[in-house]
């Protein structure tokens, strides 16, 4: 146990170091609704996020912070579909290219490359981003991505599965702030 | 007569029929419970929270506590208690009569242990006293 705890406390301690931009508060958002059903929509503003000065991006999810308006189709993400209690944490790390806090301007587009990990299966994910300057020490990233249950071996029963799109699109909406 | 007591007993099944669905249809739509409404599982200071969970950590996710400890910093989305538990606020104005050093408690939903912060995270935070 202590030895779990040294360890931990130097990884943590290696990534305070490197850190520079930081949010605890990320916006996240699930959307898989198809037409004419229930829509499938999720949000969780708890996702953390630190982003080093040169583009390195780490960011962390809990998935039972995400919160719908109906608390059946909650369960039901976090029991059947997400196994929340065995995996409960997705976790995003990657790099923006080129990102250079002192040349940012306005909505400047960004790439965002790296893996996201939901239920301990990996994916490589590439998306374009925008970035935009929000105060001297803070900036927003907002990106979106699709996935597919599938890539993270989500099995859909036959009854539900015209009610669930068979893309997932995750938006992210992150203000990061410069760590004093 | 006997008609009568027929239409009784139809009017009857069809209002408890009617309970019935609508019963069904609260349960099968209503929203999550509120911070307000549900109670704590846990009521203490969050050194010993942060004790009895090491452990497993992720089993408390979700799970509603009431946490007492003193501020170390408040920031513009919620507080850090003890510099080990930070407590996202549903009310943010709530922050601003809040003194660093103050001893607080609050009751909220754990989200999890981040391991980015290294820190316990809370949210939709009431404050209790």
């Amino acid at each position: 146990m202590n030895k779990l705890l040294f360890i931990l406390l130097l990884s943590t301690l290696e990534s305070v170091i490197a850190q520079k931009y930081f949010t605890r508060n990320g916006f996240t958002e699930l959307k898989a609704s198809t037409e004419a059903f229930e829509p499938i929509h999720a949000t969780n503003n708890s996702s953390s996020a630190i982003v080093t000065n040169e583009g390195k991006i780490a960011s962390q999810i809990f998935i039972g912070a995400f919160k719908f308006k109906i608390a059946l189709m909650q369960e039901h993400f976090n029991e059947n579909y997400m196994e929340s209690s065995t995996y409960p944490k997705a976790t995003f790390k990657g790099i923006i290219v080129g990102f250079d806090f002192s040349n940012l301007t306005n909505n400047k587009e960004i790439k965002l490359k790296g893996v996201l990990t939901v239920r301990g299966i990996d994916k490589e994910i590439e998306s374009i981003g925008v970035i935009s300057k929000t105060s001297n020490s803070s900036f927003r990233l907002k990106a979106n991505f699709k996935v597919t249950p599938q890539d993270f071996k989500i099995k859909i029963p036959s009854v539900v599965r015209k009610k669930i799109a068979k893309e997932v699109i995750i938006n992210i909406d992150y203000e990061l702030k410069e760590k004093k | 007569m006997n008609l009568k007591r027929r239409n009784k007993f139809l009017f009857f099944g069809f209002i408890v029929l009617l309970i019935i669905l609508f019963s069904t249809y609260a349960y099968i739509f209503r929203p999550p419970e509120k911070i307000e409404n549900s109670t704590a599982i846990f009521m203490g200071n969050t050194n010993d929270f942060l004790l009895k969970i090491a452990k497993k950590p992720n089993e408390w996710n979700t799970k509603t506590v009431q946490l007492t400890g003193r501020i170390s910093s408040i920031e513009d989305e919620g507080l850090l208690l003890d510099g080990n538990t930070f407590c996202q606020f549903k009310n943010k104005s709530l922050l601003t009569k809040l003194k660093k050093d103050q001893t607080i408690t609050i009751k909220g939903i754990i989200v999890g242990f981040d391991d980015l912060f290294n820190e316990l995270k809370l949210n939709q935070c009431i404050i209790i006293k």
